[in-house]
């Protein structure tokens, strides 16, 4: 794959009449974890859901995993997001949750949702999310965001609410993600110790521009 | 693919349908007490009550409740796996207004059956009773469309999911509007009405109509399949 994963050129954003983007610029590629930081409110989460496709902008190109979303209403192709708080349906267990998603693309068996489960320390049972903390339903956001072999992975403070153990194993995965199984990572994370020790490349949101630092 | 439905929507739907026998119920044995007085003579227009209106915007807020009740986080985690979003809604929303409609044509054939039974020898506007179920039926079938495509309208066209609802609310209001013109008519072939209305009317109405109200136990039952969530890889 040579194409980046996620290339933006001249994006532009105005919702509820506040620009959010003049014109910003984004490039995030395979194999490696980029960073995108910024004050709260300058963007970040913006940016996730429009590379995720719940956004749309305008400008010269959006492209996500070779699929120009800017003149598309489809969605791009194998991308797992954790933005802000995902949903999940709060009487059903977790595995009931993520076999109910991942039931729309057949692509992993329930062995493998379970072998998920267990590497975050999350109940295999029928434990319903509503009585989950709100660290497992992290971890739970998480587990869907990337257990479909997803080729661009967003996340969004993916560390917020872990314990000391939990943010650790995340920290490893995150890498592994990007070192060994060569997908695109895309992080954002109030703790710059993070931004500094995962990623290859760091992005900051600056006065509705996004700069490469 | 499967069906099911959280506590929460059955507490929401049981807590308005008791709300709304209590208010009936209210309603029909007060006599001349002051909460009859109260409900009676809040009036904009000759035979609008206010509890007309209450009872005809409830399903449509049970409806809302229902569709927000799932959250719309679990909706993008959905629609991200499905590059053909727009399709899927597409099917959603027609197996949503197919069952409606399934529901409402019976509604309104027996219910307009059950009307020339009982009321043989009174008169009664066949042309304009159908103009009114035709126009009941556009405005519910848009509403349909509003909600199920809500989340996409916003998406695609870029217009705040406020504004769909701005517009669902208005249709509602015109709904509102509408069945109180003719309370009697609107109560027998209302798609609003049928949603909710159907225990209340089955303990409070008199004989001639009970048949009505045992229709609507059949309309109810309809429609709370439809505030069941489906499950699997087809629907949302």
């Amino acid at each position: 794959m040579k194409n980046p994963a996620v290339l933006i050129e001249q994006l532009s954003v105005t919702l509820g009449g506040n620009q959010i983007f003049d014109e910003a610029n984004f490039k995030a590629d395979y194999g490696k974890v980029t960073g995108l930081v910024g004050p709260n409110g300058s963007g970040k989460s913006v940016l996730f859901k429009i590379i995720s496709g719940f956004v749309r902008g305008t400008g010269k190109n959006v492209i996500v995993n070779d699929e120009q979303l800017l003149r598309s209403t489809r969605f791009p192709p194998n991308v797992g997001s954790l933005i802000e708080e995902p949903y999940f349906i709060a009487n059903l267990s977790g595995l009931d949750n993520l076999l109910l998603l991942a039931s729309i693309k057949n692509l992993i068996t329930e062995r493998e949702i379970v072998a998920y489960l267990q590497k975050f320390g999350l109940p295999t049972d029928r434990q319903a999310v509503k009585t989950y903390s709100l660290g497992m339903k992290k971890k739970l956001a998480i587990i869907q965001a990337i257990m479909e072999q997803q080729t661009v992975v967003i996340l969004d403070e993916p560390m917020n609410a872990l314990d000391e153990h939990s943010a650790a194993l995340t920290r490893q995965v995150i890498q592994d993600l990007a070192a060994v199984e060569h997908r695109a990572v895309l992080l954002t994370s109030h703790q710059s110790d993070d931004i500094k020790s995962l990623c290859q490349e760091v992005f900051e949101i600056q006065e509705r521009r996004i700069i490469r630092q | 693919m499967r069906l099911s439905v959280s506590r929460n929507r059955i507490f929401a739907l049981l807590v308005l349908i008791s709300l709304t026998m209590i208010g009936r119920l209210a309603y029909y044995t007060t006599g001349r007490l002051f909460i009859r007085s109260l409900l009676t003579d809040v009036i904009w227009q000759e035979s609008v009550r206010l509890l007309d209106i209450i009872f005809c915007i409830f399903p449509y807020i049970l409806y809302l409740l229902m569709i927000d009740l799932d959250g719309e986080g679990n909706r993008e985690l959905i629609a991200q796996r499905l590059p053909h979003y727009s399709s899927r809604l597409l099917s959603v929303f027609l197996a949503q207004l197919l069952l409606t409609l399934c529901f409402w044509l019976l509604y309104a054939v027996l219910g307009l059956i059950w009307f020339r039974i009982v009321f043989i020898g009174e008169s009664i506007n066949l042309m304009s009773t159908i103009a009114m179920a035709c126009l009941s039926l556009v405005v519910h079938c848009v509403s349909t469309l509003i909600l199920v495509f809500d989340y996409e309208l916003a998406r695609t066209v870029g217009i705040a999911k406020s504004t769909s609802l701005t517009v669902l609310l208005c249709l509602m209001g015109l709904f509102v509007v509408f069945s109180a013109l003719n309370p009697d008519l609107a109560n027998l072939i209302s798609p609003v009405q049928f949603m909710i209305l159907t225990p209340g009317d089955l303990i409070v109405h008199s004989s001639r109509y009970l048949g009505l109200g045992l229709i609507k136990v059949l309309i109810l039952l309809g429609t709370i399949l439809t505030i069941f969530r489906i499950h699997g890889g087809e629907m949302i």
